[in-house]
């Protein structure tokens, strides 16, 4: 039983250490993106906790350590350099290398994981202050590895608790306020901001009505809002052109911060306005519970730790014991929203995800195809009999048969159909590892990464993409100095392409490097016989260039 | 024992110009009346101006110890409104789920 769980996290593992790579090259390009640091560490928390939970012992002690590091990064302690990008996508090449053996076999990989560690240490070393510890992970059990992920769990967003965790979580929490996360940029998933606004007391004196403001957020997702009205004054004293309302609110949304806040724009100066990130769950988050209301309270300071311990000792509901103890009921009501709130759009993202796809095995969707095609042919055979025996009841089934599956064979047959993109991002990596290794600097831009293909055929398409990538790199694009003297720029462009044209599809591979070399192509080939000494040498010279031994010119 | 019933009628727009002169109404009627009743059936749309009064006008009735009873039917418009703004959890059809909410705040 545990073997097929372990299959089924080693899939999951495999996307997710995908998406790694895809992220760290990402990374390399743009490394102040803290949206990519925390997804970078979220990758390499979920792989840890998982590989604990299926019995990867070696791999989820391998991945605690470098998570330690990596937080470190999170956090702002250590700066994301190429050489910790290399070092991390070496990482992910060691776990994947790992989970392809079976569980018990860890121990094998001890040694390279050992140097891969001691190397990692040696990274964080240098930067860390004199007199302090290297960023180095404390030994954990296998338990309290798997233990661990599902308190972070727990624990994600803001949190000011006395847990272990309690500071990369306020950590997280800073980077949500502050940072670039989601500042601009929608989200990938739905995100929950509280938004604390307190309009200026003249704000309709410039003609805003602030209701219409918390209308507009509404457009943008879910809201739920609290409005505070303590600070209305009674009647006789009120001044009804006088704004004494303010609001909590909580909305879920894609939208990036910067978004959020421009709804404000013309009463933020006037105003109190804070816009803060409370929840921000993955994909694969699958706990609906949000925090207690206990936490939420004391997150907010509207109520002190010591006291909610203190009313926790009675047998009654916390919010009621607090307001017999004095807190003020709307922020207690406050809270209990924001739990609401957060837990039901937690469900409706899980409800939207389980729902959106179905992962099946490819051997499955083979199977499925071969059956396919065996109906095909059977119904072929149904309508010719059908004709034959001039049956118009049988004609007539035949016909309704072929409708079917004809639709059925289109369906199936979509199924297997994937974006290249998938295939493309692996030369990204491909691209910068011998970019390194030559001494060239290259960049490869791809483009019609959303073109599908059957997923045989892009499986087959990797390994010629591979050689001709790596023969661009090898032989035709120059080293620096030789393109710095062509007056051509030192970093050298790949260009990956798919496109349709017609009923295929075309994938093209194009450098600008030196290209081919027809007077050495026209020597090599009179050479091989393949052309008569002297023979002129046409346009088909490029098809020449694909004869066997014409490689490396 | 008799009451002594002060009925107002607000109609169509009720907002920010309108809003003095129904708080100075509702001043008068406190002065003079027990209950005072506010008459939701002819307002139309309303804005924060005019959900202040109501609050301010709660306090003040229970400040002097008075009624103040909401009546008649909600426009739609007027119930989603509350709700956009966090003075209700579900739109009010009547002022008088409308009263019991903001009284039910209150009393917290």
């Amino acid at each position: 039983m545990l073997d097929k769980f372990q299959d089924s996290f080693r899939e999951e593992a495999y996307e997710l250490l995908n998406d790694l790579e895809r992220i760290l090259l990402n990374l390399e390009d743009h490394p102040e993106s803290h949206e990519d640091i925390s997804a970078v560490f979220r990758v390499m928390h979920t792989v840890k906790g998982s590989a604990g939970m299926f019995g990867f012992a070696e791999v989820a002690r391998f991945a605690h350590e470098v998570e330690s590091t990596l937080d470190a990064v999170r956090n702002g302690k250590i700066p994301v350099t190429p050489q910790l990008v290399s070092l991390t996508l070496d990482a992910r090449d060691h776990i994947r290398e790992m989970l392809q053996e079976p569980a018990s076999a860890g121990s094998k990989f001890t040694a390279i994981s050992d140097e891969l560690i001691e190397r990692f240490r040696n990274h964080v070393a240098p930067v860390d202050a004199p007199g302090s510890s290297t960023v180095q992970a404390p030994e954990l059990s296998l338990q309290e590895l798997t233990g661990e992920q599902e308190e972070a769990t727990h624990q994600q967003g803001v949190s000011q608790v006395d847990t272990p965790h309690a500071d990369s979580s306020q950590a997280q929490g800073v980077l949500s306020v502050n940072g670039g996360l989601g500042e601009t940029k929608d989200h990938v998933h739905p995100v929950t901001y509280r938004i604390s606004f307190k309009p200026g007391e003249s704000i309709f004196l410039n003609g805003t009505n602030p209701v219409l403001l918390l209308d507009e957020l509404a457009e943008m997702g879910e809201l739920s809002a609290i409005a505070y009205t303590e600070a209305i004054q009674p009647l006789a004293r009120l001044e009804p052109e006088n704004c004494y309302v303010a609001w909590d609110l909580l909305l879920t949304t894609k939208k990036g911060r910067t978004a959020v806040r421009d709804v404000f724009m013309f009463v933020e100066d006037d105003s109190e306005l804070s816009v803060e990130i409370i929840d921000e769950p993955e994909g694969d988050e699958h706990d609906p519970e949000y925090r207690r209301l206990g936490q939420i309270l004391v997150d907010r300071g509207f109520v002190e730790a010591g006291k909610i311990e203190s009313v926790a000792v009675r047998q009654q509901r916390l919010g009621e014991m607090l307001v017999e103890d004095g807190v003020d009921p709307r922020r207690i009501e406050a809270a209990l929203v924001e739990q609401e709130h957060v837990e039901r759009s937690r469900k409706k993202l899980q409800n939207e995800l389980s729902s959106a796809s179905v992962r099946v095995s490819s051997e499955k969707l083979d199977d499925l195809v071969d059956l396919v095609g065996e109906l095909v042919t059977l119904q072929a055979r149904l309508t010719q009999t059908a004709v034959h025996v001039g049956h118009s009841g049988l004609t007539l089934i035949s016909e309704s048969f072929d409708r079917l599956a004809t639709e059925l064979r289109d369906n199936t047959m979509s199924l297997r159909m994937v974006p290249i993109g998938t295939t493309f991002s692996k030369f990204k990596r491909l691209v910068r590892d011998l970019s390194h290794e030559l001494g060239k600097q290259v960049e490869i831009e791809t483009v019609g990464a959303e073109t599908e293909l059957d997923k045989s055929v892009i499986d087959r398409l990797n390994d010629p993409l591979v050689h001709l990538i790596r023969n661009s790199m090898d032989h035709g694009i120059e080293k620096p100095a030789d393109r710095a003297a062509a007056a051509k720029p030192i970093e050298a462009k790949i260009l990956l392409k798919a496109e349709h044209s017609g009923a295929t599809v075309v994938v093209t591979v194009e450098d600008d490097g030196a290209g081919l070399n027809r007077e050495r192509i026209r020597a090599r080939a009179e050479q091989r016989g393949i052309i008569a000494p002297g023979q002129e040498l046409t346009l088909r010279y490029r098809r020449v260039a694909l004869c066997p031994g014409f490689q490396h010119i | 024992m008799s009451e002594n019933i002060k009925v107002l009628s607000p109609e169509g727009v009720v907002g920010i110009e309108s809003c003095n002169e129904l708080r100075v109404q509702l001043l008068q009627a406190f002065d003079t009346a027990d209950p005072v009743v506010l008459n939701f059936a002819h307002i139309e749309r309303i804005d924060l101006t005019f959900v202040q009064l109501l609050y301010a006008g709660v306090r003040e009735a229970r400040l002097r110890g008075i009624g103040f009873r909401f009546n008649g039917d909600l426009s739609k418009e007027v119930g989603e409104y509350l709700v956009t703004g966090g003075f209700c959890k579900e739109v009010p059809s009547q002022a008088r789920e409308l009263e019991n909410n903001l009284v039910e705040l209150q009393d917290k």
